[in-house]
């Protein structure tokens, strides 16, 4: 109950920096650091990297996803009006999620292995790149700037090759763990249509009729169909329930 | 006929018809589950050439085929022309590194075909102390052990077992191979004292390593090469200012 709180608290903090100016920036300043904190006292209570079900995993992409308003305005020089508008929203939206996740605390022994914990290393860098990619797409529409087209641009990138990293590590894990480096599940299936579609997104952008606008929807619209693929298929499609 | 294969538009149309067809297969898979039962349970085509009778519900995996051996000879043929095109020692990692991001899926779709065509997966039942006749292989289950790690929330196995009169020991995430053969500890029961035994041959899963490694080899050449560098991206700014 108090850590359900504690995430209303933080969540609610993010909400607040929406309005923008120094109490929005201090708002911002202290959902993460909260934030931060309970990641770190859920590795702390478990005993290891808090990755390895569905409830942590979001809230450590939400994490990463509000560090990167601090890369953004550091060292893309994104105006913090701008950052304030949108990254909270993402933040707020994914640790939402991490709300309705079952907790469990504690690890399937299939889990327990290097290879997993890679897989899911990677997925979650990959996930929160492709967040900050549709976010530089929104940055775009709002103001044409190249810079956050190529902010988008190699969010993805970098994103599809974590992604892919992580589809490695998963198969290494699978194989050997059941004998399958691929299985014919709903599940695999859309794990394989967001890596193709990131995929159509790159090479699209080698065609000049997808420069600007459409190249910045398509970096957007990326951002459903990666929510879909991780939170909606089991409940909607009926895929094989996961802890993580 | 070359300039198709080469170009843009084409693997753009493919690519997206690939992702409509994989959702297509997310929806027919959960409405059929008798059907897509065995699916992962023996290699793709000897599953497809069983049920043969159910096109109306596999159609799509037959496109998705298709499309991929598509994407397998574009990949190569667009491969080829960049190297051949665009390649010079200057420069040479910025140009070859997403070649060999190419060739790395080359590898994969080719470890999947395999896979597919070849090979076979056998669920063995033992007890303690049984012998099975597996494909050539003898294996005999000489010891059990069970045991729960802290934070774990169900119980590990290990079995020892012998395979062809040479013991092995296999655990989750452990398995034995044996001139090729995969030996895996699916599952094992404390109180029937018997474990699952997988028995996989899977001559894909070599072009999947090559695939993997060549992934990496590619990937971390497009990390050095884009991290410092504006790319494609550069050359629009300037269009835009210019």
């Amino acid at each position: 109950m108090i850590e359900l709180l504690l995430i209303l608290l933080f969540i609610s903090f993010y909400g607040l920096s929406m309005i923008g100016d120094r109490k929005g920036i201090l708002f911002f300043l202290f959902g993460f650091l909260l934030h931060a904190g309970y990641i770190l006292y859920r590795a702390f209570f478990l005993g290891w990297i808090p990755v390895t079900e569905r409830y942590d995993i979001l809230l450590v992409m939400a994490l990463l996803v509000a560090l990167s308003l601090f890369y953004l305005y550091l060292y893309k020089k994104v105006p913090l009006k701008m950052l304030m508008d949108t990254i909270p929203l993402f933040v707020v939206l994914l640790s939402f999620f991490a709300v309705f996740q079952e907790r469990m605390d504690s690890i399937d022994p299939n889990m327990n292995s290097i290879w997993f914990y890679l897989y899911i290393i990677f997925f979650i860098l990959g996930f929160s790149s492709f967040t900050v990619s549709a976010i530089a797409g929104i940055f775009y529409l709002r103001e044409r700037s190249v810079l956050h087209e190529m902010t988008q641009y190699r969010a993805a990138l970098f994103g599809w090759l974590l992604f892919s990293f992580s589809l490695i590590g998963g198969s290494v894990w699978f194989y050997l763990t059941y004998g399958s480096y691929w299985l014919w599940t709903a599940k695999e299936l859309w794990i394989t249509v967001v890596w193709f579609y990131y995929s159509f997104y790159l090479h699209s952008r080698m065609m000049s009729s997808f420069f600007g606008k459409p190249a910045a929807i398509l970096g957007i619209a990326g951002f459903p169909i990666l929510v879909f693929s991780y939170l909606g298929v089991t409940p909607l499609l009926g895929s094989p329930w996961s802890q993580f | 006929m070359l300039r198709f294969f080469l170009s843009i538009k084409t693997y753009l149309w493919v690519t997206g018809i690939s992702i409509g067809v994989f959702v297509a297969g997310s929806l027919y898979i959960p409405r059929n589950l008798a059907l897509f039962s065995g699916i992962n349970d023996m290699p793709l085509l000897k599953w497809l050439l069983m049920n043969n009778s159910s096109l109306d519900r596999l159609f799509w995996i037959y496109i998705l085929i298709g499309l991929m051996a598509f994407l397998w000879i574009s990949s190569l043929i667009c491969s080829l022309d960049a190297i051949i095109k665009k390649a010079t020692w200057k420069g040479i990692v910025r140009v070859l590194s997403p070649q060999i991001l190419h060739l790395a899926i080359i590898f994969v779709l080719l470890g999947h075909g395999v896979s597919a065509v070849a090979g076979y997966k056998q669920d063995v039942p033992m007890k303690i102390k049984d012998s099975r006749e597996v494909k050539g292989f003898s294996m005999r289950i000489t010891d059990l052990e069970f045991f729960k790690n802290p934070g774990e929330n169900s119980t590990r196995w290990r079995v020892h077992i012998e395979i062809n009169n040479e013991p092995h020991l296999l655990e989750l995430g452990s398995p034995a191979f044996y001139n090729g053969v995969g030996f895996f500890a699916k599952s094992a029961q404390e109180k029937k004292q018997k474990a699952i035994i997988g028995v996989i041959y899977d001559p894909g899963v070599l072009w999947e390593i090559i695939g993997a490694l060549t992934f990496v080899i590619g990937a971390a050449g497009v990390f050095l090469t884009k991290v410092n560098e504006n790319s494609y991206l550069e050359v629009r700014k300037g269009e835009l200012h210019g």
